[in-house]
């Protein structure tokens, strides 16, 4: 399944909060959308999501696929009890899987019959992706989905997003720091200031990136990309210099497009 | 948000249902009130983002929202019809133009201005007024005034454009404020 941006621009007054992003997600891996605040991560989100409609260019998704957004810590009536939401998704995504939200609320400690207002932050996020991952909705899309997470739920959070992305669903997920996924991470754009500065599989980005001293001359066949700290991010196969890793890689792309 | 039932909102919500069954000209107030809190009020009140994150197209949330009225003031309707004044022809017709004018017209203003019940009322409210204004104005305009309805065909056209106006705004609009 795919779900593609083509040159789309999204103006919130005078700011163009998504500029002329043309960017392709697939199934298969877990794609990262990451930048600052500010960046245009969500927006683009609410753009795939069909939220909102882009001032220009195009969303294609196929029809008929079946999509799904989970905000960072839910965005539900206080009131409501977790139950009460459970029956909703199941009245509204017909794979809803209800074995598999019992099972991710019982590792999230949440009880079926719990008033959302009484969960706490984590217990919310995790609470909303467990909806979205029984859904078994063909997009899944996440925002900042571990942010409120300890290391322990980060790493279980991201075995069920890789589960769900080996089961041919696409997973797109935002956040502001790429560590996080260094590992699990298959697809990576990387926005700034609402431009996407970057976009490619994780592996082929790896391979094809090295970090120069930045006092060394650097031989003009390869593509300075930008500074890191005290070195420079260039593009090349060649073995020079040393292994980059993706944040310091998503870091060159983002100065680079800034100096 | 989903929308909250708290035992408030329960109650108002019956009453809404007992008022709509009541023959007589209040029926316009209470259908003014119940069009105001479908899609326009999730508009203006930024809860649009929680429902199109669910498997909703903006047609279907619009199709949806206004059957939702529809069905609602017909039922009541039918229901006060037969319990109060059988004697007389029900009026489907005259309150359905008067939901679908009022239901779109709302709908405009909180997409453009995001303002939920001030200028709706304002509109009803010049409505209501419209006789009082000028003899020769009024006999134009409750032709196909939602209220007066003096040409009903007109009136019902007036409507449906109103309502079409606001169907395409909020599928194909881009100036989203929610």
């Amino acid at each position: 399944m795919v779900i593609s941006l083509e040159n789309a621009v999204k103006i919130f007054g005078k700011t163009r909060v998504v500029d002329d992003v043309t960017v392709k997600f697939r199934s298969g891996n877990i794609s990262v959308v990451v930048g600052d605040h500010g960046a245009g991560k969500r927006t683009l989100l609410r753009l795939l999501a069909g939220e909102l409609k882009p001032d220009s260019g195009k969303v294609i998704a196929k029809p008929g696929t079946s999509k799904g957004f989970s905000y960072e810590n839910g965005d539900f009536s206080p009131k409501l009890k977790t139950a009460d939401l459970c029956t909703v998704w199941m009245l509204l995504y017909k794979n809803f899987d209800i074995k598999i939200f019992r099972s991710m609320l019982a590792e999230g400690g949440i009880a079926e019959n719990s008033r959302f207002s009484h969960l706490s932050n984590a217990q919310k996020s995790w609470f909303s992706a467990s909806l979205l991952i029984a859904s078994n909705a063909d997009i899944m899309i996440f925002d900042e989905p571990l942010k409120y997470f300890d290391s322990e739920m980060k790493i279980r959070f991201l075995e069920i997003l890789d589960n769900a992305a080996k089961q041919d669903k696409t997973v797109i997920v935002s956040s502001n720091e790429i560590v996080d996924f260094e590992k699990s991470a298959g697809f990576v754009a990387a926005l700034s200031n609402g431009n996407l500065v970057l976009s490619g599989e994780t592996e082929t980005l790896l391979a094809s990136h090295r970090l120069m001293p930045g006092a060394s001359t650097i031989s003009p066949d390869f593509k300075v990309i930008g500074p890191v700290l005290n070195e420079r991010l260039v593009e090349t196969t060649d073995e020079v210099g040393r292994n980059a890793t993706l944040k310091e890689i998503v870091l060159g792309y983002v100065n680079g497009s800034s100096s | 948000m989903i929308c909250e039932t708290s035992g408030r909102k329960r109650a108002a919500g019956l009453f809404l249902i007992f008022a709509l069954m009541i023959p007589g000209s209040m029926k316009f107030l209470f259908i003014f009130a119940l069009s105001a809190r479908l899609l326009p009020a999730l508009v203006a009140e930024k809860k649009m983002r929680f429902f199109l994150s669910l498997p909703f197209s903006r047609t279907e949330l619009f199709i949806y929202s206004f059957l939702l009225g529809f069905s609602l003031i017909f039922t009541t309707n039918a229901i006060g019809w037969a319990l109060f004044d059988s004697g007389s022809s029900p009026e489907f017709l005259k309150y359905f133009i008067f939901y679908a004018f009022y239901f779109g017209m709302t709908l405009i203003y909180a997409l453009k201005i995001g303002s939920m019940m001030l200028l709706p009322m304002l509109t009803l409210l010049f409505d209501l007024i419209s006789p009082f204004v000028a003899t020769e104005f009024f006999a134009v305009y409750s032709q196909f005034s939602p209220i007066y309805q003096q040409n009903q065909p007109l009136a019902l056209a007036v409507s449906v454009a109103v309502l079409a106006i606001s169907y395409a705004m909020f599928v194909f609009g881009r100036g989203e404020k929610w």
